[in-house]
Parts: structure tokens; C-alpha cells; sequence
């Protein structure tokens, strides 16, 4: 029986907030020490509150564990410490009925090594059909010069099989062996599993590492014609058999290495967009604006149907690979002093930790999140300022429960707290007794409730995520200016016009000036309007008026670390010029 | 000792100083030997004029007399040798002072080490700015490439930036002071003294900018340069820039205001370097310090600097250059975690001398490359006039996440 | 029977009252000489601090030439002197209601008299050891600078191993005081600190092989060398002054 996604809009994920979490870490309700699905149900009230519209929760299936539930060991079921499938159901059903939709994650790429198809191909003779599930070789001299991803833990792609007899393929750990596309009957099981939660409601998949799904000799075997051809045929059976769901695709490439993830608009609904987000840490930093502005005027056009995916942080470490190794040198040097904050080419770091904990630091980063084009996605604990524990293995430092209230465990669990999947953040600046959801709900001016505003602010506008992006270029270069329109009569995103030619003054068109301070000083600016000439800006969280936008060169001044978000309104006629 | 012609700003010359003048000479750190040339030096450049001159108590047969020509000497017990003895310390600034008011002299000519070498026309010539308008005479050497570094690399380009103080030699050896620039440096001189650090720095030409006192420079040509009494580099710079950072702290309140800039000098062409050139051990130092005191400086250096380094580091000698404006911040930086005491600030000096050894070998590198080294100079003085922003700005606000 | 049953059981709550009641005034005793020595100490560090600050015995210790240290104004050596008094007597306090803790407790517990030399024992221990912890830290960082502006290579691995060494003195001097292990532990950390001095030695000799052939150069060149007419001392490179 299928049941339908929550969502009313095709569109709908344009507009959404999504909230990324993991549901081993999120609550626990029964006192194991592991969060679990009847845990997260009780917290969706929560989250209905904040305001997000999209729950991403990160793998829950039967997995051994060893790279926090990515290698899967059963693709349509539960992995019992969290609960099981009907706690699922339930779960959908309680955060449809509270308006939000659910994204899980659909891992292709590559499966568990304790998963049956493993099993029974490390026993198969060579060239049978349960064999080629897999990709296997003689030698480990196939694909060679292919980049190593964990470059910390793995020395090579290859690892060889005793019982099998043989090299098998992993992009991954190397008890993650990579599936063998080249098989049809890998596609039809995949087409299966995704079926199956389809089937009972879910609205989103992520394509986790979905360019490294087809291997060719010679190549990089990255973002191959025949991998698009694989993502094309999902597409096409999700539109055929489903309504009003997504594809998410995870892609840490350079943007125009991307928009193939796009297709014509029949591959992924958005993709992440991974090169931006060292870029706004660095010009934080650097108070220069210049990192910004160049990767998004690197950044193609996409289908209208399509959109990126705006994050700060993630489960996994702030990924350097996508910079320059100058500009890596420099993010190493500015944000992580201690090497042990540093796996893989990147710095697992949480975003509070990141910003020295300072509120207007946090309170920047997440205007542009809110404002730039495209969905944006919150990582859980971010919205209270979480911090982080250096001193876990792996990427684990990001991935520490979330703190409810000062009790036990942070309130996590009832368990005795040597239990805990992970330990509770302690310390004195982040510890659970001063960060914590019940004590921010408490503190009117607490980074929560700022969050929440913004993200109520944020829906009720949908040039956000439906909108044009114009930088003003200012000369004061520590200074990001730019100009979010949406015409909702133009009939796609390319077709609208820019510059003096759009219709900015129909009813129905939003225009929205964002301007943020980068530099840790108060700065001038001189804005270059003229296109706007008679209206009036508006700021938008305090509805207050601020003067009527003239051809001269319109100043402003912000206070450190700052952000104007003003609405470009019509100036009613009546209304003497002077308000 | 050979010449290398670069133009300062030289003090009007005059022939001979009017003949009421009364300036007291204070002689100090002169070695027995020596003492005969020296005052046998000034003889000739104030000749038949009746001054006094304060002379370290060292040859009793000279001083006996308490004359010698027209002279009127007046012995003095010269502190116990120490490390600084051969610059000019606190307890000669006071007791110049003591001297000059007990005589009743508009001016005082301070002479340091190795004064007998200087031309009798060179002492004239200070003599005549001291007893001008202005309240301090600096002297003005012209020293070769391969001299004066350290005040090359910090102690100008620092005083100029932050006091708007033109002497290139802040630190000189020879000053000419009036009785009330004499009186000021005796004050300060006096805090040392009763503490009993005979031999701490002062740094006249900060002194009299923060009083307002004008300054000029005398021109001195030719000088041997007295031979520092301890020949660790470490030490020296410990020392010396510990006692330049300490009075730039204490001076805050002066700096922190806009001034006037300095108007650039104008340099003249110089004949080319005729000596090879030996940097390996400098580069060498600089390396080995690059790998092992890495944490210390990422306590005390932003990121940017940082950067600036590690590209540094993997220069080959023949492209080796250490930006001017990466060697500000260096200083800039260093001055802000001396205030701060980040670290020790013995540490903080000890973890300086590898960045400054770097520095030099990349000026060298580029004097042999046919730049006149006071046009370098100049440029790197302008770079810290310019970026003098930065310090005030992290003097006031010194969170450490900036670039 | 009820009459011995009632007999017992006032006997029994008549002793148990009788133990609390012994035992309250030793408690009481002990806390009152905690408070009082606290107060006490308390206005005698005002007092020194009142003292020092009139004698300006910063200013003094500065003028010694012997002590080279320089501090923060808020661990200035008037603080610390104060500050070490007031715990001094607040631990003298301790240590005093503890002795009349049990001389008012006229029990068979033989507590106090094991507790006493013991306590005082692991404070002076913990005291080495803090001691010991905050010289290393400041000798390593001084050993590596050092090392680093005499280019000599072994540099971070001459800063670690002096910090060891010190650290592997304080531990062998805080169990020493303590009395545990005796020879035994004795015999292991001579062991071990020699293991360390040899190390360091060997890193000391071959890192500064320059430094040793750049002195026997030098040597070599003021030698006059009978005549060769073939030998032409080495070009002197223009040395190069710093000042």
C-alpha cells in the first residue's frame, strides 16, 4: 500500500528548512544509552516549534556500527537499538501530522561487509551472479591513481579477501565494499529498497556518494556518463510511481562539476553545494568578501526545478577539498591550532567551537545560511550553539547527544552516563549544564529563540529559496551586499531579468537588500541603488522604514558582525518623502 | 671606515659654536688609553673654548689636574662594568644631568664609546645643533649594508612609525640634549637608578617626542663602531628590543593619537656591494627554528602571517624575501604579545631572533641584488607608517580572531 | 523477660548516646579550630599585605639582580606571600582541630595519629609535584628557544627530554617523601633518569657538530702555520653587525 509524502507542492522542498539529525543521538527513551525513534518522536514537538519543515535523519538501518550506521547491513529495516519498523511508521505519521516532511538517506554506493549479499558473495565462485554484486579483481592494480577518500585510516581502494580469494573494490572504510553497478540486478534491489520507504510515506533520499557509484579503468571514477545513467533511471521511477518527493545528492565537487547532478532536470532534485561553505568561514575570517562572491560567480545556473543545499556544518568534518591548498593552509592555521582537530583534510569542529563561541559570529554565518539561494539545512545542536569533543575518534567529535536540559546526560537518557553511546559535552563554555534546549527556551535572548525568528521570518518570504542573487560590489571589500528578487509571474529563474529591466514594484514580486559586516570593527558603506530609486528599504525583523532609496549612493553603517536584511517596498504615494 | 654617502637630514652646520657658549661634554665608557685621544679629539674641535668635560674616573694621572688644555675635567665613578656599558645607560643621563645643573650649561654633548674616532669636525658639528632650537641632536651614522641591522629592522622603522620621530639611529651613541631634554632623561633616568638598574635603556628620541620637543640630526660621517660586550645575538635582542617594547607600552597613550607622518627621505645612488655574500647560516636558523618553535609562534601570530611564513620557508636562497609588510606585522604582533605576556617575555624575545635573522638575510639578499639598502629601509619604514593601524586597532580590541 | 529486654536496650542506647556524646565536642573542637585559624590567618594576611605594599617589596625584589622572573600584576610577590600565609594558617587550623578531634574523642581510633604525619607528608608531596610540574613547562620552552638560537637539531627533542627529566626527579622526590616503594622505586627512576641524561648527551653531541667545528675552525685559523707557502687562509666574509 503506498502511502503519500506530506508535501502538497512539487516544489515544495524550495521552500523548506531542513534539519539534519541523527537519531542515535538525538533522545533515548528507553535508557540504554542510545538514542532511538520513540525518543525522537517525543522531541517533535520541538522541533515543530523551532520551525524546521524537513527532518534528515541520518542511516537507522541494522548496521554493524563501524562508520556510524553509513555501512548497511539491511537496507529495509530497522536497526533494533533504535526501534523497529512500526516506530518508524509511527514517526512518519507524527511528523506529517505536524506538517514536516522526512528525508532519509539511501546509501548505493556501497554496503556493509556483514550484509547478506557480502556474505554470500565472499563464498560465491567467481563470475556468479551473487559474486557480482560486488566488484572484485585478481589484482589491486585495477583503477589505479584513483584518489583515496579516508586518506587517515585507508591506504588503498583495494583490500583483499580470504575467503573470496580475491581484491575488492572500496571507495570507503574497507569494510565498506563498494556495489557493482555493471550488475542490473544491483539496480533492481536498489529500485527495491527505495520502493520500499517510499512506499510508506518517506518525502526525500539523500544519494549518499552517489559520483562514485561506476567504476572505469583510467578514469577517476568519479561522476562517470554511466553513474548520471544510474541516477536518471531512479529519477524516472520515482516520477513515474511517486508524487511530491526528492533527491538530495551528496557531491563534494567544484560547482560546475555539480550541475551534472542536475541533468536537464531529470537526475537530483538539489545537490549540496560543498565549496561555499569553507568560503564563508575563510571570509569571515580574512573579513574580506571576495571568497564568497568568487565560488558563486563560479556557480552554473541550474534547472528551475533544481536546488542547492546550503549547510555550516555537517556530520562530517568542515571538508577542505575543494580549496586551494594555500587556502587549506590558511583554514588550518585560523580554525584549527590543535592538529587534533584536524581528519581527512578537513576540521571536525562543530560551529559554536569554530566562531570562538562568539553570538554574533554565529549569528552572522546564520543570516547568510537563511538568505543566500537555496534550501537551507541546520545541523542539530547548531540552533543552541553546541559545542564539541575534540578528544573522540574519527568524526565523532560533532556527533555528541543533544543537550536538552542540565540533568543527567544532559537529558538525553536515563542511563548511567558511562553507558552513552558517546559522552556528553562537559566543559566549562559548552557543557550541557549551560547549553541546553530548556534553558534557552527559558532566555528570551537566547541564540534559540533567535533562531527561531529567523526561521519564521525566512518563511514567510519565498524569494529565499526561490530567488535571483545579485552581489553589489561596494568598496569597502569587508562588506557582503547583495539582492535576493522573485517574480513569481516570470516563468523560470533564467527568464527573469536582472538589473534595470526586472519588474521589481508588482505586487506579488519580493526584493529583499541583504547586507552583512564581516569584520569585527564597525564599518561604512556606500551602496550603489539607483536601480531602486523611490523605494523604500524596510528592515525586516523590526519592521522598521529607513530612508527612501535616491540615485546617490546610498550609506549605511553596521556595527561588528552585522546584518541588515531590508525589504524593498513600494513607497505608498501619499506619504511625504521625509518618513 | 668607508663611507656609504646617504643623505639625512644634517643639522645647519656652523663653523665654531659662539664663543659664550657653555656646553658640558660627558664622556662615557672610555678606556684608559683611549682617554688622551678623546680629549685631545675635542680639544680640537672646540678649540681655546673653556668647556667642561665629564671624564670615568679610569686615569688618575690625567684627571689629577682636573684640566687639560682649556678644558675643566670632572672625574666620575663609572657604574661596574655590564653587559650595556657600551651604549649609553640611565646612570649617564643622570649624571649629565647633575653635572650640567651644577654648571649651569644650556647643553650637553653625551659622547659614547669610542668617541676618539669621530672627526673633530663631526663633534662640532653636534655640538652646534645641540645649542640650537632644537632640545636633542641625534647623530647620524652611515653605516655599511652589513651594519646596524637590528636598528634597521626594528628600533627605526618602530620609532618612526609610532613617535613620528625622524632620527635614523633612535639608539645613537653620541647625543646633543638642552638642560630641559637633559632634565626629562635624568627624571626618567632616575626610576632606574633608585631601583638600582644602573644600566637600563633609555630611548631619548620617544622622551622627547612625547614632550614635544623638537629633534634634529647631526651628521656623522665617520665612527668605529664600539664592539658589543655580550656577542650573543639572543641576549642582545632580548635585551635591547625588550626595553624598546616596554617604553613603547608605557608610551600608549602618546601613539595611539594621529600625527603628522614623517616626510620620506630622498636617497642617492650607492656604489654597488663588493662583498660576498653569506647567508646559509642565517637561512639555516631560520628553518631549523621554522620546525620546532611553530606553536610558540602560532600563540603570538595570526593566521595570515602564518601563511606568509610557512611560503617563506620553502623559498629557495635565491628567491628569499621576506615582504615588508609581513615583517611588520611580525614586529607589530610580537610588540602586542610582549604587552599581553602571552608567553615569558624572555621566551617571547628568544622565539623573535630566528624571524629577525630571516629578515636580515632576505635584506641582504636583496642589497646584493643591487637595491641601495636605505632605499629598503625607507620602503619598510613606510610599510610600518602605513599598517600602523593595525596595532591600534589590536591594542584596543585584542581578540585574537582577526586575519 | 521484658524487664531484660528493656534492660539491654536502655544499656545499649545509654552507650550509644554516651559515644555521641564524647563525640561532639571533638567535632566541635575541630571546626572551631578551622574557623579560628582562619580568621586568624585571614587578618594576619591583610596585615602583611598592609605591610608589604608600605616597604614596596615588589620594587625591592626587582632591584636584586638575582631574582630574573617578571610577573603579571595580579601574581605580583606581595599576593603570593599573602596568600600563602592565609592557607598556611588555614591548614595549620586543620591540622589542629584534627589532633583535638582526637584528643577529645577518647576512643581506641588510632586515626589521627597514622592521619597527621601522613597528611602532611602528601601535602609537602603534592606541593613538589606542582612544583615540579610548572619548572619543567617553563625549563622545556626555555631549552627548546635556547637550543633553537644556537642551531643546535636536536632542539625539540632536547626541550621534551629536559622536561621529562625534571618531571621523572619530581615524581622519584614526591614517592620518596611519601615512603612508598623504598629502594625499589629508587633504583627504577636512577635507572630511567640516567637512560635520559645518556639520550640527551648522545642528542647534545651529534646535534651540535657544527657548533663544535665551527670552534675548531676558528681555532685552526689563529694558529700560525709554519711556512707553507701554498696555504692561503680562508676569505673572511665581512661580518656582519647587528648593532
Amino acid at each position: 500500500m503506498k502511502k503519500a509524502g506530506s508535501a502538497s507542492n512539487p516544489l515544495w522542498y524550495k521552500d523548506a528548512i531542513l534539519y539534519e539529525l541523527h537519531v542515535r543521538t538525538f533522545q533515548d527513551s528507553n535508557g540504554d544509552g542510545i538514542g532511538d525513534l520513540p525518543g525522537l518522536i517525543s522531541r517533535l514537538d520541538y522541533l515543530q516549534d523551532l520551525g524546521v519543515t524537513c527532518l534528515w535523519l541520518l542511516p537507522f538501518f541494522p548496521s554493524p556500527l563501524k562508520d556510524d550506521g553509513y555501512d548497511i547491513a539491511d537496507y529495509t529495516s530497522v536497526n533494533p537499538t533504535y526501534g523497529t519498523i512500526d516506530d518508524f511508521k509511527r514517526f512518519l505519521g507524527e511528523a506529517h501530522k505536524r506538517d514536516m516532511q522526512v528525508l532519509i538517506e539511501l546509501v548505493i554506493n556501497h554496503t556493509s561487509d556483514q550484509h547478506p549479499w557480502f556474505k554470500a558473495a565472499r563464498q560465491a565462485p567467481p563470475d556468479s551472479p551473487e559474486r557480482d554484486f560486488y566488484v572484485w579483481s585478481n589484482t589491486d592494480q585495477l583503477y589505479k591513481g584513483v584518489p583515496i577518500i579516508f586518506s587517515d585510516t585507508e591506504k588503498s581502494n583495494w583490500t583483499w579477501d580470504d575467503t573470496a580469494k580475491a581484491f575488492y573494490w572500496h571507495r570507503f572504510f574497507s569494510h565498506q565494499p563498494d556495489l557493482n553497478f555493471d550488475n542490473p540486478a544491483v539496480m533492481d534491489e536498489v529500485l527495491k529498497a527505495m520502493r520500499f520507504w517510499l512506499d510508506l510515506g518517506v518525502d526525500g533520499l539523500r544519494l549518499d556518494a552517489i559520483p562514485y557509484l561506476v567504476e572505469r579503468d583510467g578514469t577517476t571514477c568519479e561522476s562517470l556518463p554511466e553513474t548520471h545513467a544510474i541516477i536518471r533511471r531512479l529519477r524516472a521511477a520515482i516520477d513515474a510511481e511517486y508524487t511530491n518527493r526528492f533527491t538530495l545528492a551528496e557531491a563534494n565537487q567544484w560547482p560546475p562539476e555539480v550541475r551534472p547532478y542536475f541533468g536537464n532536470g531529470d537526475e537530483c532534485h538539489m545537490a549540496f553545494h560543498f565549496p561555499l561553505m569553507p568560503r564563508i568561514y575563510m571570509a569571515l575570517r580574512q573579513e574580506d568578501r571576495l571568497p564568497i562572491t568568487d565560488i558563486m560567480a563560479q556557480t552554473p545556473a541550474i534547472p528551475d526545478s533544481c536546488q542547492w543545499g546550503l549547510f555550516l556544518r555537517n556530520h562530517d568534518e568542515l571538508t577542505l577539498e575543494m580549496v586551494t591548498s594555500d587556502e587549506r593552509d590558511y583554514m588550518y592555521f585560523a580554525y584549527s591550532a590543535d592538529p587534533r582537530m584536524r581528519v581527512n583534510s578537513g576540521i571536525r569542529r562543530r560551529l559554536a567551537p569554530l566562531l570562538d563561541n562568539n553570538r554574533q559570529r554565529i549569528q552572522l554565518l546564520n543570516s547568510l545560511l537563511l538568505s543566500f539561494p537555496g534550501t537551507p539545512i541546520l545541523y542539530y545542536g547548531d540552533e543552541i550553539g553546541m559545542g564539541d569533543n575534540i578528544y573522540l575518534g574519527d568524526r565523532n567529535a560533532v556527533r555528541t547527544p543533544m543537550q536538552w536540559n542540565s540533568d543527567r546526560n544532559a537529558g538525553f537518557s536515563t542511563a548511567n552516563p558511562a553507558r552513552l553511546s558517546f559522552p556528553v559535552v562537559m566543559d566549562p563554555v559548552y557543557g550541557y549544564q549551560a547549553v541546553n534546549v530548556e534553558s534557552e527556551l527559558a532566555d528570551q535572548s537566547s541564540l534559540l529563540h533567535w533562531m527561531r525568528n529567523m526561521i519564521a521570518l525566512r518563511k514567510l518570504f519565498q524569494v529565499f529559496g526561490r530567488g535571483t542573487l545579485e552581489f553589489l560590489n561596494p568598496e569597502n571589500r569587508k562588506i557582503l551586499a547583495y539582492v535576493r528578487h522573485y517574480d513569481p509571474t516570470s516563468p523560470s529563474r533564467e527568464a527573469t531579468p536582472i538589473g534595470e529591466k526586472r519588474n521589481v514594484t508588482s505586487p506579488g514580486t519580493e526584493t529583499i537588500l541583504c547586507v552583512a559586516n564581516l569584520s569585527r570593527f564597525a564599518q561604512p558603506v556606500s551602496l550603489d541603488l539607483s536601480e531602486f530609486t523611490g523605494m523604500t528599504p524596510v528592515e525586516m525583523l523590526g519592521y522598521v522604514p529607513f530612508p527612501r532609496i535616491t540615485d546617490q549612493p546610498y550609506p549605511l553603517t553596521l556595527a561588528p558582525y552585522s546584518f541588515f536584511w531590508l525589504e524593498l517596498q513600494v513607497t505608498p504615494e501619499n506619504l511625504p518623502s521625509s518618513q | 671606515m668607508a663611507s656609504t654617502p646617504a643623505n639625512t637630514a644634517a643639522a645647519p652646520v656652523e663653523v665654531t659654536p659662539p664663543p659664550e657658549a657653555n656646553l658640558l661634554i660627558h664622556l662615557s665608557t672610555v678606556s684608559p688609553e683611549a682617554l688622551e685621544p678623546a680629549l685631545a679629539n675635542l680639544a680640537l674641535a672646540f678649540p681655546g673654548l673653556p668647556l667642561t668635560v665629564a671624564v670615568p674616573d679610569i686615569a688618575p694621572n690625567l684627571t689629577a689636574t682636573n684640566s687639560f688644555n682649556t678644558f675643566q675635567l670632572f672625574p666620575y665613578t663609572p657604574a661596574a662594568t655590564s653587559t650595556t656599558s657600551w651604549i649609553l645607560t640611565a646612570a649617564d643621563y643622570f649624571n649629565t644631568f647633575k653635572l650640567a645643573q651644577e654648571r649651569n650649561a644650556p647643553a650637553c654633548l653625551l659622547l659614547g664609546a669610542e668617541s676618539h674616532t669621530m672627526s673633530p669636525e663631526s663633534i662640532r658639528n653636534l655640538g652646534a645643533a645641540a645649542l640650537s632650537n632644537s632640545d636633542l641632536a641625534v647623530a647620524h651614522y652611515h653605516p655599511r649594508p652589513h651594519e646596524g641591522l637590528l636598528n634597521s629592522a626594528i628600533f627605526y622603522p618602530v620609532t618612526r612609525a609610532l613617535f613620528c620621530a625622524r632620527p635614523r639611529f633612535p639608539l645613537a651613541l653620541d647625543l646633543g640634549l638642552s638642560l630641559r631634554m637633559a632634565e626629562r632623561l635624568a627624571t626618567v633616568a632616575q626610576r632606574f637608578t633608585a631601583a638600582n638598574q644602573e644600566d637600563a635603556l633609555i630611548w631619548p628620541v620617544s622622551e622627547a617626542a612625547v614632550a614635544g620637543f623638537p629633534i634634529t640630526e647631526a651628521d656623522i660621517p665617520h665612527r668605529t663602531a664600539p664592539q658589543p660586550a655580550a656577542t650573543d645575538l639572543n641576549a642582545l635582542l632580548g635585551q635591547i628590543a625588550g626595553s624598546l617594547f616596554s617604553d613603547v607600552e608605557s608610551k600608549a597613550p602618546f601613539w595611539q593619537r594621529a600625527r603628522a607622518t614623517v616626510p620620506a627621505r630622498t636617497i642617492t645612488a650607492v656604489p654597488g656591494p663588493t662583498e660576498p655574500l653569506n647567508v646559509t647560516s642565517m637561512l639555516e636558523s631560520f628553518h631549523l627554528a621554522y620546525s620546532n618553535l611553530h606553536e610558540i609562534w602560532a600563540l603570538v601570530l595570526p593566521p595570515h602571517t602564518l601563511l606568509g611564513l610557512k611560503r617563506l620557508s620553502v623559498m629557495p636562497q635565491e628567491a628569499f624575501r621576506m615582504a615588508d609588510n609581513l615583517w611588520t606585522r611580525i614586529v607589530y604582533d610580537f610588540i602586542l604579545a610582549y604587552r599581553l605576556r602571552t608567553i615569558n617575555r624572555g621566551h617571547l624575545l628568544g622565539a623573535l631572533t630566528p624571524l629577525y635573522l630571516a629578515w636580515v638575510a632576505s635584506h641582504l639578499i636583496l642589497v646584493h641584488s643591487g637595491i641601495p639598502a636605505e632605499r629598503h629601509i625607507e620602503e619598510l619604514a613606510i610599510a610600518f607608517e602605513t599598517d600602523k593601524p593595525y596595532l591600534v586597532s589590536r591594542w584596543r580590541w585584542p581578540d585574537r580572531f582577526n586575519p | 523477660m521484658w524487664q531484660q529486654v528493656e534492660l539491654a536496650l536502655s544499656q545499649s542506647a545509654h552507650r550509644a548516646l554516651v559515644t555521641l556524646a564524647n563525640f561532639l565536642p571533638g567535632l566541635l573542637a575541630l571546626m572551631l579550630a578551622v574557623l579560628i585559624m582562619t580568621a586568624f590567618g585571614a587578618l594576619l594576611a591583610v596585615l602583611l599585605r598592609r605591610l608589604l605594599v608600605a616597604i614596596r617589596f615588589d620594587e625591592r625584589l626587582t632591584r636584586n639582580p638575582l631574582i630574573s622572573l617578571d610577573w603579571a600584576p595580579s601574581h605580583s610577590p606581595t599576593l603570593l606571600v599573602t596568600r600563602g600565609v592565609f592557607w598556611a594558617h588555614v591548614v595549620l587550623g586543620g591540622l589542629i582541630g584534627i589532633s583535638a578531634f582526637d584528643a577529645a574523642y577518647a576512643g581506641n581510633s588510632q586515626m589521627s595519629f597514622f592521619l597527621l604525619p601522613y597528611l602532611t607528608h602528601s601535602v609537602g608531596a603534592i606541593l613538589l609535584f606542582i612544583a615540579g610540574t610548572l619548572l619543567a613547562r617553563y625549563l622545556a620552552r626555555t631549552v627548546l628557544i635556547e637550543a633553537v638560537n644556537a642551531r643546535l637539531h636536536y632542539a625539540r627533542f632536547l626541550s621534551i627530554g629536559v622536561k621529562w627529566l625534571v618531571l621523572v626527579l619530581t615524581t622519584a622526590m614526591v614517592l620518596d617523601h611519601l615512603e612508598i616503594g623504598g629502594t625499589v622505586v629508587d633504583l627504577a627512576f636512577g635507572i630511567l633518569f640516567g637512560g635520559i641524561v645518556l639520550t640527551l648527551a648522545l642528542a647534545i653531541g651529534i646535534g651540535s657538530r657544527d657548533i663544535v667545528s665551527r670552534s675548531l675552525e676558528r681555532n685552526v685559523d689563529t694558529e700560525v702555520l709554519p711556512g707553507d707557502p701554498t696555504y692561503k687562509p680562508p676569505i673572511t666574509h665581512e661580518t656582519l653587525r647587528h648593532f
